[in-house]
């Protein structure tokens, strides 16, 4: 095997998410150095596919013993596609770095929703998610249009880049909010958009008041690309032409923001959210955060029975919004609230070590598609 | 479950076998159906006045046509039931005797959906190649299971059954196999404004579960033109795509959860619903997303009996208008631009040269020569046979039928006919919409043509309101071209937009040979469009027509996957593309025969659909 090890970044990585430590690292320098390593007939111990390590659980890997593939150096820009606005990318680009690329070459993913930018796109898009993805919610599984995967037992899969087939079940799920359970995703091919005119609306109100607003712009029409609630501050941001977006303003002041920025901030605010996003493990809070997701049925009454804590949203739609719950340091329910805990989509710690339970569906296809258990997580 | 269609080409032909299932068994539904046109709500801006009043007399009409051979066939089809006494039982114990269908009739009526293969067959009375053992009909969850353990205990392949409106041959059987008609599970569980969500069982009738969420002023924004008569669980199975797709989605868009009942009889929610009464443990918490793994499963994996699906408000202003372009490659630069600025439309649709040719015939425009009047005079007549087009409805109803042998010999020769379309004219109509419940909309729509005027002509309002007013005027009448031995099917692909003319002139040109062709693009996206593909042919008897369909179906598919297309949108897979999957998803077939090894160890679940394994 050609793929490098290396050891030296084992203690603080794993020490700074709250990861169990790995035997040793393994290094693929691309695609095809990982698709190598997970074929290794040297292997002694299961493998863990690690990115940033910013959502993996550990409660998945259980008390084995594991290497761990690094994702980061398979960061390569494969192809654009300027005409249909498609970029294909290696799996282990971080999402800021991706950014930057497309800004680099005339385009953008302004449109998607807020993401830690150090996170990398495989394990965005394989971190299990707990509610499934939406039309123009900005997720990254919407704009993710194909897909190559890897699995140990049954070798490569691809999903071709056509737009919303019809051709059986979407396999590109097996690997997308698997955690690497059956196999590791190789490339992504995303849906991106050339820069345009953008304004950024902010109201200096409550979580509680914020929903409202936002349900407001929802119920006039307005496409809002991404939206949060953070530090007592509601942002939402608007990508449109000029004719358009002097509309939505006319309109928008009626619910009297306190601010309105433009492209410019619309980036600078994006670029500092996405540096700070509380959805890491190594955030310092992140063992005193639940990531929890409610219906937008029940955020008010969530909202209402948090009292103190602090709340922030960062991921609103008409159907749900994301939110973080952050207690003091002394004080860390283990569960939300009796009265609301039951009515989350999904609910864990950001540091999250709850144990998972494994389906006999699950069992059976680990059998299936990696017979030989060469990775770490599953049953 | 069955594949939806969006166009409908399959209604057109429906046929004997739809005319049985509607006059014999599902009577019961189409009398509910009669009765909720009269319902009070705010639909009544989108009901096809026309299809409403045409489907029962012509019922009347084909069933005495065709009641002299009929009559010989079930009564030979009575005394020869593949089903024993002892396995009847026991299905009767789980559906109750009433809902155990074996008679000839009802194996008749359920011997083909609405592929048109098997409708030629049937039209050359060649009617058991795919006729059930039995016909169940589960009222609930517990009867599912409850045929799922039977199956799994008596090796018995079992197909699920939404309303029989899929043109993939989905939800067709053996000989061997039992249908399960999930129709009876027709509930609105709860709709709810709060998230703006509705919880239904999956065997109601899309048009019946549009009406309760109108009732609301909500709408699932899927209009598929089977809306009538197709299924929930039908689109779910399928990824089906209405009409509305642009701004609304696909149906795999719209899901939020599923229940299932997997064929190892296992029963989980996809993914979690708060709001549902069922205990959370069923929901699994790591693991792959299998609300996208099972929308699609075609019935392959288990049987979907409730979804969660996404809703919004119902919309109050609608904004329609028709543009022409000078040829179908600016018109797509066109929308690509369009569509990369970021607006949302509710309805794209671009028809070709050919397609067009119809709106000019209705509008009397065009400066063309006599001689090519004279040639889109006989083509559009020919076109307005074959296609049931929304464009087309007002015109069809005027003009006279072609004659079959007229018709033999024109589609006898498509490749000629082809090389004639191929120098027409090449203007193309598009029709586009918008709506919603704001202003802005009209802001949007009003940019959305601005960018649209950089490239063709705007037509004005006319073209968008015709298509509007009829676009749900679909016949319910099997085509007459059936009986003269010629076919009408369509095929839908997409691609991304750098791939779009290459696989429009790739699948045009192997087509052109075999088939009378034509297309439209009617499903459209920032990265890319589908593009609906309807073809026509002939043969002078059975064994020619299927020769020439199979050949049509084979060199279509060859020159999509060669070209780099998806060789399924929003029509499914089932028995007629399942060799071709693996296009689509290299290294899918392993992937899926994993997924049949865990959900469907037995092989009974609709085996034989979506993968050629």
């Amino acid at each position: 095997m050609s793929v490098s090890t290396k050891k030296r970044y084992a203690k603080t990585f794993y020490k700074q998410r709250d990861l169990p430590t790995p035997r040793q690292e393994i290094w693929p320098e691309n695609s095809n150095e990982l698709v190598d390593a997970l074929s290794d007939p040297g292997l002694d111990i299961p493998l863990l596919l690690l990115g940033d390590g910013q959502h993996v659980r550990p409660s998945v890997i259980g008390e084995r013993l594991f290497d761990v593939v690094r994702t980061e150096s398979c960061r390569r820009v494969l192809s654009v596609d300027r005409e249909s606005k498609l970029v294909r990318v290696e799996c282990g680009i971080r999402w800021g770095d991706l950014q930057d690329e497309l800004r680099e070459r005339g385009l953008t993913m302004e449109r998607s929703g807020l993401n830690p930018s150090t996170a990398t796109i495989g394990g965005l898009l394989g971190r299990h998610h707990g509610v499934g993805r939406e039309l123009w919610d900005g997720d990254l599984r919407s704009s993710c249009i194909a897909l190559s995967g890897f699995t140990p037992t049954d070798g490569q899969y691809g999903y071709l880049p056509a737009p919303r087939k019809a051709s059986g079940p979407d396999m590109r799920y097996l690997f997308i909010g698997g955690e690497g359970f059956l196999g590791a995703i190789l490339d992504a091919t995303f849906v991106v958009w050339r820069p345009s005119e953008a304004r950024l609306f902010s109201w200096e109100i409550s979580a509680l008041e914020a929903v409202a607003v936002n349900q407001k712009m929802l119920d006039m029409g307005i496409h809002i690309a991404w939206a949060c609630h953070v530090d007592g501050t509601f942002h939402a941001a608007v990508f449109a032409s000029d004719g358009v977006l002097r509309s939505i303003e006319r309109e928008i002041s009626l619910l009297n923001p306190t601010d309105i920025g433009g492209r410019d901030d619309v980036t600078s605010l994006r670029k500092s959210l996405e540096l700070a996003h509380p959805d890491r493990r190594e955030s310092k809070a992140a063992g005193q955060t639940h990531r929890a997701i409610f219906s937008t049925e029940h955020i008010g009454q969530a909202l209402t029975a948090l009292g103190d804590a602090e709340v922030d949203i960062w991921d609103f739609t008409r159907h749900r919004a994301t939110l973080f719950v952050t207690y003091p340091k002394a004080h860390v329910p283990t569960e939300l609230p009796g009265k609301i805990a039951s009515l989350t989509h999904s609910v864990s710690l950001v540091a999250s070590d709850e144990a998972v339970h494994w389906s006999q569906w699950s069992q059976s296809l680990k059998n299936e598609l990696d017979r030989d258990r060469r990775l770490a997580v599953g049953p | 479950m069955v594949s939806k269609c969006c166009e409908c080409v399959c209604f057109e032909c429906a046929g004997i076998v739809l005319t049985l299932r509607f006059s014999r068994i599902e009577s019961r539904y189409w009398t509910g159906f009669w009765a909720n046109r009269n319902a009070r709500g705010s639909l009544s801006h989108r009901r096809p006045e026309s299809q409403c009043q045409a489907a029962p007399s012509h019922r009347r009409l084909a069933y005495s046509r065709k009641t002299d051979y009929l009559g010989a066939m079930v009564a030979k089809l009575n005394s020869e039931s593949p089903l024993s006494r002892a396995l009847e039982h026991d299905l009767a114990d789980i559906v109750g005797r009433t809902h155990v269908l074996t008679s000839g009739p009802d194996r008749l009526a359920y011997n083909n959906d609405c592929w048109p293969r098997g409708i030629i067959l049937t039209r050359g009375r060649q009617v058991r190649h795919h006729l059930p053992a039995a016909i169940v009909q589960p009222k609930g969850e517990h009867e599912v299971l409850g045929l799922i353990q039977w199956a799994r205990q008596t090796g018995t392949p079992i197909v699920p059954y939404g309303a029989g409106s899929g043109v993939c041959g989905g939800a067709i059987t053996d000989g061997e196999g039992v249908i399960v008609d999930l129709k009876r599970l027709n509930k609105v569980q709860s709709t709810r404004s709060g998230d703006m969500t509705v919880r239904a069982q999956t065997g109601i009738i899309g048009m019946t579960l549009e009406q309760e969420l109108n009732r609301q002023g909500l709408t699932l924004g899927h209009y598929p033109s089977s809306l009538y008569c197709s299924s929930l669980g039908g689109y779910l199975a399928a990824r089906s795509a209405g009409q509305y797709s642009s701004r609304y989605g696909k149906i795999e868009d719209m899901v939020a959860s599923m229940r299932v009942v997997t064929g190892t009889a296992e029963v989980f929610e996809t993914a979690a619903d708060p709001l549902a009464t069922r205990p959370r443990h069923l929901v699994p918490d790591c693991g792959p997303d299998m609300t996208q793994l099972f929308v699609g499963s075609e019935g392959t994996l288990g049987m979907l009996t409730e979804a969660t699906l996404r809703v919004a408000a119902t919309p109050t202003i609608q904004i329609y208008r028709g543009f022409q372009f000078p040829s179908v490659e600016t018109a797509l630069e066109a929308i690509r631009d369009m569509m990369q600025h970021g607006v949302r439309p509710a309805v794209v649709r671009l028809y070709d040269a050919f397609d067009s040719l119809i709106a000019k015939r209705r509008s009397g425009s065009g400066n063309e020569s006599l001689k090519t009047k004279l040639l889109t005079q006989k083509l559009s007549d020919l076109a307005l046979e074959i296609l049931p087009s929304d464009v087309t409805g007002e015109l069809k109803g005027r003009l006279s039928t072609v004659k079959s042998a007229l018709l033999g010999r024109v589609l006898g020769q498509p490749l000629a006919l082809n090389r004639v379309i191929d120098v027409l004219p090449t203007e193309c109509l598009l029709v586009i919409g918008f709506e919603g419940t704001s202003r802005i909309v009209a802001d949007e729509a009003h940019h959305a043509f601005g960018v649209l005027s950089h490239y063709g002509t705007d037509l004005g309002q006319e073209p968008g309101q015709h298509w509007l007013k009829n676009r749900m005027s679909v016949s319910y009448k099997q085509s007459a071209m059936y009986d003269a031995g010629a076919f009408v099917d369509t095929m839908e692909v997409s691609t991304t937009w750098a791939n779009l003319n290459h696989l429009y002139e790739s699948v045009r040109e192997a087509l052109s040979p075999h088939v009378l062709v034509m297309a439209h693009f009617s499903h459209v996206y920032p990265e890319g469009s589908s593009i609906y593909f309807t073809f026509a042919g002939f043969g002078a008897d059975l064994d020619q027509t299927m020769e020439r369909y199979e050949t049509t179906w084979r060199v279509g598919l060859d020159a999509v996957a060669k070209a780099g297309g998806s060789i399924a949108h929003h029509h499914g897979v089932g028995q007629s593309k399942a060799a071709w999957t693996h296009h689509d998803q290299p290294g899918g077939s392993a992937l899926f025969q994993s997924l049949k090894t865990t959900f469907d160890p037995d092989g009974i679940m609709n085996p034989g659909k979506v993968y050629a394994l």
